[in-house]
């Protein structure tokens, strides 16, 4: 899969941001107490803020994709396994687990949008990445403020 | 200036001699001698110009302490001849004679402290305060506060805040709610 | 005639086009002394509105106005003088005491206008010619009438001060103490700043005047832990001090301890107010700390029947395990705690609510149910290998030092944090003979810990390095645990923020270590709120109005657990504003 659509582009973005709601429902599932739950479902809230921005945008166009990054495509729908937090978790383990997935999934837009040809792809990319990109400062000042206060 | 000092001790009795600075010195003789210093000052030691003559309300002690300052132009050197009365009796030798201004100083000192200079020329008359009917204004217990109250009206328009009400009121009003 | 006579009328001619010795008349120009006592002019900006020029002026010539674009904010109340030319004598004590040095006089004195009402303006806030003058009347230098240096404590050196958990500092004698109250002007403005309020100019009038009777009643009216802040509170009010806008501020901690240390516990009956007759009504509490033990405080007084439930086997929260003794001894915060009790507050230990009992149970069983569990564990130092054995949680290990068990540090200790905690642990781990880094991500002046602790963390042997990017703990082989951080430069990425450390590439150090202390943050315990309780948390923090009340209309919460500043007055400030919430639902009438 060399080529996509700009309608697959943003099913692509669409189906990522739904895995992070799907990401924080698992992480609600294995929750032990309601302040987990209620953290969990306020960023669930955001992410879904997200498809819906992406359902709206949707629109024609094609944009070529190198053969790596179409791999990653693949790849990046699923979420990675590696830092989920463990059934226990404080904000701390929440927050950082969801600040390295929006910082990957910045990356991931970065470069996208340096891949694409088309100047209306390059740019739909570039404003993903923004978002993450906020959304990532966004966990990282609440870590600041609520965890890390004395560091 | 040692010699001088030694003198006036010696004939006067007066005492704390200070240099202030050395063109300035300063001593202090008692108010029945006052009068025989400053003659002596003049006439035998060439301070022949009254400078300036002056009272401080020392009222936790219950004094006046007057001040005359002469000066020698020979030397260009001037001494503060203090000297102290009692409060409750507030009379002072006039020393118009010496020299004829002093008579201004004293009636300055009639107006402002309530200090009498019997024989002083004009000593009873208004000097700066006109149709002032008040205490002696200089003195320490004249409650300045008391006397515009009773003597003026307040203008309209005065209004002032507690800091700790206004800060409340601004900051966090709820705290008695 | 003398042919001179003929001719001096002529001779003086010849001076006919010098400069003339005499004045022309009118004259125009009259400038006053340069240290003459004209206008007054204000520094506004510099002013903090404390209204010291009013207090001393004679004539009542000053008032304390609000002024266009200026609002109480700290030490700031917003109000600036306005002089009345009307009254005002010119003697210029305003400008002698003024305590920030703003007030000034000009040396300008003619102002004629037909319309009495002008003579009464705000210098340094309404325009005046004079503005800015630099000559006229000021404060003459090292003149002043107010008492700019702060009476000195008592303290244990550093040195004696290290060998043992002794109290560092010793409190003042009468002397000292009246002496110290002298200083303050009783302006209020640090009664906002206060996060409770308290009556500080009150209670160091009470100093002043010998009557610590009323002291220790105006300090019990906001306060129930005199003798714990007397000697820990963050004292957010001498920042606020206007005394500190030009000296030290009054040591407003150290008068509030004084009061406290010199009543014996039992005389507080004869100043303090006694319990209202019981209502019948019961309140749980949830953690016997400062915050939990306020709201009991001022519930018990309102005549509710209040059991506090406490995990621990004392006390205190974190003024017993997490202050060391040498900042707050044990006697000091029993007094406290006692005087509570004697109002029949029950406290029952070894209660972990969630366990048992449940929270449902409280509910039901309680009219009202208070939550004040604070944050009681540290977060990890999220590196890896941050779950290395030697890497130890700073609460825990200051709880273990006021148990009194071994602590196990070993010589070589590395305290990551710049915070009270990591202060506090540092000096624990020093007063138990360890070496001490305390290994901190930015510089001492980002630190939030108090100045004063980081001075004295210094003072006693602890080592700081600044600018340290934790990145992993190894494990070292031998037992201990080698700890990698990355130095940094600090950059400022965003204008108004503050400076981020950005760590410089290569610039990477190992040190080994016996045990490394995370004191990099806390966090709550909610794990006994259940969703069935439907009491609303958002980002780790029970939702509650201005007066604590949850979304269960029943259940209140507060202190470091949902404020802020996380410090323990404004624990003690939540608690008794749930209290006298807490009483409104119960049929009182909250005061």
């Amino acid at each position: 899969m060399g080529y996509a659509t700009f309608g697959e582009v943003l099913e692509f973005a669409i189906g990522r941001e739904n895995a992070a709601v799907d990401f924080y429902r698992e992480l609600s599932g294995i929750a032990a107490f309601a302040a987990q739950k209620s953290t969990l479902a306020e960023f669930i809230a955001m992410e879904r803020g997200h498809a819906a921005m992406l359902e709206a945008m949707k629109a024609r166009g094609t944009v070529k994709l190198s053969a790596s990054t179409a791999v990653d495509l693949g790849a990046a729908r699923r979420v990675e396994a590696t830092d989920r937090p463990p059934a226990g978790m404080t904000f701390q383990d929440i927050l950082t687990a969801a600040a390295s997935k929006e910082a990957r999934s910045f990356e991931l837009y970065g470069r996208l949008a340096r891949e694409a040809g088309d100047p209306g792809i390059r740019e739909t990319f570039e404003r993903l990445a923004g978002e993450e990109s906020r959304h990532r400062a966004y966990f990282q000042d609440l870590y600041e403020r609520e965890v890390a206060r004395d560091n | 200036m040692r010699e001088l000092a030694d003198m006036l001790s010696g004939r006067y009795g007066a005492r704390e001699w200070h240099d202030q600075r050395k063109d300035l010195s300063s001593v202090t003789v008692d108010a029945s001698k006052l009068r025989d210093v400053l003659t002596w000052l003049r006439d035998e030691a060439g301070y022949a110009h009254l400078a300036f003559a002056t009272a401080v309300d020392e009222i936790e002690r219950k004094v006046f302490r007057l001040t005359y300052t002469v000066h020698n132009y020979g030397t260009a050197h001037g001494i503060l001849v203090h000297c102290e009365i009692d409060r409750d009796r507030p009379v002072m030798e006039s020393i118009h004679r010496l020299w004829g201004q002093a008579w201004t100083y004293q009636r300055e000192m009639r107006e402002w402290y309530g200090i009498d200079f019997p024989g002083s020329p004009r000593v009873d008359e208004e000097f700066v305060l006109e149709g002032w009917e008040g205490p002696p204004m200089m003195r320490r217990d004249f409650d300045s506060l008391a006397y515009s109250d009773a003597t003026y009206a307040e203008r309209p328009g005065r209004e002032t805040r507690d800091p700790a009400a206004y800060m409340k009121e601004k900051l966090y009003p709820e705290a008695d709610a | 005639m003398d042919i001179k006579d003929i001719i001096a009328p002529f001779a003086v001619w010849k001076r006919a086009f010098e400069k003339p010795f005499t004045v022309r008349k009118p004259i125009d120009e009259r400038p006053g002394a340069p240290r003459y006592r004209g206008f007054h002019i204000n520094d506004a900006d510099t002013c903090v509105g404390c209204g010291t020029c009013e207090s001393i002026c004679m004539n009542k010539a000053i008032d304390l106005v609000p002024v266009e674009g200026r609002s109480p904010s700290g030490g700031d109340s917003g109000l600036r003088p306005r002089v009345d030319y009307g009254r005002c004598c010119w003697c210029a004590l305003c400008v002698d005491i003024c305590p920030s040095g703003s007030l000034g006089m000009s040396n300008e004195y003619l102002w004629i206008d037909s319309d009495p009402e002008v003579f009464r303006y705000v210098p340094g806030v309404d325009p005046k010619p004079w503005d800015g003058a630099e000559l006229g009347y000021r404060r003459a230098e090292g003149y002043r009438l107010l008492d700019m240096e702060r009476v000195p404590m008592p303290e244990l050196s550093h040195a004696e001060g290290v060998k043992s958990f002794l109290e560092l500092v010793k409190g003042y004698s009468r002397e000292q103490a009246e002496r110290e109250a002298d200083r303050c002007v009783a302006c209020g403005v640090c009664v906002a700043s206060c996060p409770a309020h308290m009556d500080i100019p009150g209670y160091i009038n009470a100093v002043r005047g010998g009557d610590l009777e009323t002291g220790l009643r105006l300090l019990y009216e906001t306060n129930p832990f005199p003798e714990a802040c007397g000697r820990i509170c963050t004292r957010a009010c001498e920042s606020a001090c206007a005394i500190g806008s030009g000296g030290d501020p009054v040591a407003i901690r150290w008068l509030k301890r004084y009061i406290a240390d010199q009543v014996e516990l039992a005389d507080y009956g004869k100043s303090l107010p006694r319990a209202e007759s019981a209502t019948g009504r019961k309140v749980a509490v949830v953690g016997a700390g400062p915050g939990g033990l306020s709201a009991a405080y001022y519930l018990a007084l309102l005549g509710h029947k209040v059991t506090v439930f406490e995990k621990d086997e004392a006390p205190g929260g974190m003024l017993r395990y997490g202050i060391p003794e040498y900042r707050l001894p044990y006697p000091a915060l029993d007094k406290d705690v006692d005087y509570i009790r004697s109002l029949g507050v029950e406290i029952r230990h070894g209660a972990t609510v969630g366990k048992d009992p449940a929270l449902a149970k409280l509910r039901e069983d309680f009219d009202a149910v208070y939550l004040s569990t604070g944050l009681p564990s540290a977060y990890r130092l999220d590196v890896p290998g941050d779950e290395h054995p030697r890497v130890l949680d700073g609460v825990a290990v200051l709880a273990a030092a006021t148990r009194g068990e071994e602590l196990g540090l070993g010589r070589r200790v590395a305290v990551v944090g710049g915070g009270n905690v990591a202060m506090d642990a540092a000096r624990t781990a020093l007063r138990r003979g360890c070496e001490v880094d305390i290994v901190y991500r930015r510089r001492q002046v980002d630190m939030p810990a108090d100045p004063e602790e980081i001075r004295e963390a210094k003072a006693e042997g602890a080592r700081l390095i600044e600018r340290a990017i934790p990145l992993r703990v190894e494990d070292s082989g031998d037992g201990g645990a080698r700890f990698v951080w990355n130095e940094a430069e600090m950059v400022q990425k965003e204008p108004g923020k503050r400076p981020v450390p950005e760590p410089i590439p290569g610039a990477v150090v190992t040190e080994r270590y016996d045990s490394i202390i995370a004191a990099i943050g806390q966090g709550p315990e909610l794990s006994y709120i259940t969703e069935a309780d439907g009491v609303e948390v958002r980002r780790m923090k029970p939702v509650t109005d201005r007066t604590g009340r949850t979304s269960v209309p029943t259940v209140f919460a507060g202190g470091d657990l949902v404020n802020e500043k996380k410090d323990a007055i404004s624990a003690i400030a939540d608690g008794h504003r749930a209290a006298r919430a807490i009483d409104r639902i119960l049929g009182g009438r909250g005061d």
